[in-house]
């Protein structure tokens, strides 16, 4: 007989809840991120379509849920909505269909965008100054804040928003009632050094570290509190699913030790803490190569994070964290992309072989599914984890 | 005796990232007399060893990018010292970041061991048109060609520009370096380019060998 959708969704969600806690599942979760457009390509989307109508992204991610029901999730990866982003007439990324060709997935275009001088003001209110200074200067509709212009800007950008999120809901509830599916992240916060690093000081902040050593320190504890509460609240509509946080900028090359362990592990640390408090769960996206800065993951509470591994040697990582968080990963993005079916199931069951046991281990690609990944490439994942991630038969 | 010591104090002033006694260390150096090239030629001694850091991860990133600010300081003290006999002739290279790219910090590192090398590098930045490169190859006369490339998508950028190289005829008077992480051995030979690196030291190291054969 098969299995209602409440059964369904409780089978999987349990299976992962499960890995997450680091204890042992029935078998390995299989949570594919898809964090750029390959729903679109595999459901003959272009990205440009699905970054920009939400419907047309809907039916790509539904698609996927009814051709994979073994996958444990799904994830939405376009949480984008680009006319909103349209209507303040942002600088920062690069759309599809509109700077890029239709079908690459829209692009971050990294620039400075605080003078080494705010930073005091930055650390005295940030939200006054990401409101009075920050918008203005990347949002052509924004830049003269109080004008009818400005005003016109925001209201468009609301309706779009509000447009977006009313698509959504229902999404989410059919994905969950009509088909069992859950999701793999309920809300989203940042790291208040990759906030400055990533989208206020750009690639100047390496030279901070140097130059205005204090300054940093400052603006970094200055956004804990908010960025707490950004965490609280995205992930208070969801409150099953943990609370995203992307990593870029702690890991190899980019910072020392000695400077990872001063600039951006303590307000970091506060931060998830501050959101692990409010019942969430939460889970990372360390991007690069985290071999050295692994040790200070174990300072987190167990069984409340998920470590989503990039090009961190997934073997070390479980000796090192394995005992206390989960981790998730990493079939490496070249070899999803250009690789064949083959050497994919080869790599599942090697990292099955020495990840799985005690539990905590749940399986994705190293960057999700990458949007050149081949189908069989992505076939052959899914059934090299039924295969080989078994723990009982 | 007392320049040798001078020489090795201010190629560690650069290591040690420290930007005052760096430019103190240069107006020493001009003070005794020490010869402006020998200036210049510790300076680079001292960048050298903080890529030879980097390539080992004592340093990382910033440390690479704070060295060669340093650097750029110390420089600026001795300029007005310079005069036309100094300019020794210097190989020319012209790089940038293809077409579609927007990654440079891999692109910068590997400028700053150049130009501590002693090439003269004309950096056109990134997401560089294939007709931007050839007008900047045509007005410099430059002998190299270096492209950078981290994202497989627009790869195929690089073939176009050997393509284009081809057709202004002057693909026999550049030779053509190509690196960053998009970017393989392989790859390299199908689009015919000369030389890859895998790092920005191995770059530089075969620019050198180029110009000395
Ligand atoms: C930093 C970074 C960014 C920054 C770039 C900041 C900047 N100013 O450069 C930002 C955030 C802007 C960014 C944006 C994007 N990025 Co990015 N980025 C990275 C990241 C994390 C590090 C790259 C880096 O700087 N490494 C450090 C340097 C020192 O290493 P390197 O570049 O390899 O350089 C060394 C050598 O290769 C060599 N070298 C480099 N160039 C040259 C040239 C010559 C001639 C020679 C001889 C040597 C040489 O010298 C260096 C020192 O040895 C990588 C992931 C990773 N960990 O590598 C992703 C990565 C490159 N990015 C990626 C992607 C997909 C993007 C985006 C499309 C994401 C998005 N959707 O917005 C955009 C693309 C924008 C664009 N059109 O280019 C992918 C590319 C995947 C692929 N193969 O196609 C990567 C691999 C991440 C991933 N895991 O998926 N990115």
């Amino acid at each position: 007989m098969s299995k209602s959708p409440e059964e369904l969704f409780e089978e999987r969600y349990g299976r992962w809840k499960t890995a997450v806690e680091v204890k042992v599942p029935d078998r390995v979760p299989l949570t594919p991120s898809i964090y750029g457009s390959w729903a679109g390509t595999y459901s003959g989307f272009t990205a440009q379509e699905i970054y920009w109508d939400v419907t047309k992204s809907i039916q790509a991610h539904t698609k996927l849920i009814q051709d994979f029901p073994e996958w444990d999730s799904i994830c939405m990866g376009v949480l984008w909505c680009l006319p909103m982003f349209e209507s303040t007439g942002q600088t920062i990324y690069r759309l599809p269909g509109k700077d890029l060709s239709p079908d690459l997935t829209l692009q971050f275009y990294e620039k400075t965008n605080m003078f080494p001088e705010e930073y005091d003001e930055f650390a005295e209110d940030p939200i006054k100054w990401i409101l009075e200074k920050f918008y203005p200067r990347i949002c052509t509709e924004l830049a003269e804040p109080g004008s009818a212009r400005a005003f016109v800007g925001i209201l468009k950008a609301a309706w779009a928003f509000a447009n977006f999120f009313g698509a959504l809901v229902p999404a989410f509830m059919e994905w969950e009632q009509k088909y069992g599916m859950p999701r793999n992240i309920g809300g989203w916060s940042k790291c208040p050094y990759d906030v400055l690093g990533d989208k206020v000081r750009g690639m100047e902040i390496m030279t901070d570290l140097y130059r205005r050593p204090d300054k940093v320190k400052k603006a970094c504890e200055a956004i804990v509190p908010y960025l707490i509460t950004l965490g609280r609240i995205t992930g208070g509509f969801a409150p099953k699913y943990p609370v995203m946080f992307y990593l870029h900028r702690g890991n190899v090359p980019f910072m020392t030790l000695e400077h990872f362990e001063e600039f951006y592990w303590p307000t970091f640390k506060e931060t998830v803490l501050g959101v692990v408090e409010a019942g969430h769960l939460v889970r990372f996206y360390t991007e690069g190569d985290w071999g050295h800065n692994l040790e200070y993951l174990n300072e987190l509470p167990k069984g409340k994070v998920i470590i989503h591994l990039d090009r961190t040697d997934i073997v070390k990582a479980k000796e090192i964290i394995g005992d206390n968080l989960c981790i998730e990963g990493n079939i490496p993005t070249p070899l999803l992309a250009l690789g064949t079916p083959n050497k994919v199931e080869e790599y599942v069951k090697k990292i099955c072989e020495e990840c799985m046991e005690g539990g905590g281990f749940i399986m994705d690609g190293a960057g999700g599914i990458p949007d050149e990944a081949p189908l069989e490439n992505v076939k052959a994942m899914n059934e090299a984890t039924l295969k080989y991630g078994q723990y009982r038969r | 005796m007392e320049i040798d010591e001078i020489c090795e104090r201010l190629g560690e002033t650069i290591v040690n990232m420290d930007f005052e006694g760096a430019k103190a260390t240069v107006r020493e150096a001009i003070e005794k007399k020490v010869p402006n090239e020998t200036i210049i030629d510790c300076c680079a001694k001292g960048m050298q060893e903080v890529g030879r850091r980097y390539e080992t991860r004592e340093y990382f990133v910033p440390e690479l990018i704070v060295a060669g600010d340093v650097m750029k300081e110390a420089m600026d003290v001795l300029k007005p010292y310079l005069d036309a006999s100094d300019a020794k002739k210097k190989e020319k290279i012209v790089i940038g970041t293809i077409k579609g790219d927007l990654h440079d910090i891999g692109k910068n590192i590997f400028i700053s061991l150049m130009e501590s090398a002693g090439f003269e590098v004309f950096d056109l930045g990134i997401d560089v048109t294939e007709d931007t490169f050839i007008e900047k190859l045509k007005e410099t006369g430059a002998s190299i060609l270096g492209m950078s490339s981290l994202i497989t998508s627009t790869i195929e950028e690089i073939k176009v520009v050997v393509k284009e190289l081809e057709k202004a005829g002057l693909r026999d008077k550049v030779k053509v370096i190509v690196g960053g992480s998009a970017v393989s051995e392989k790859f390299a030979q199908e689009v015919g380019a000369d030389m890859y690196a895998l790092d920005a030291l191995a770059g530089v190291e075969k620019c050198k060998q180029l110009i000395e054969t």
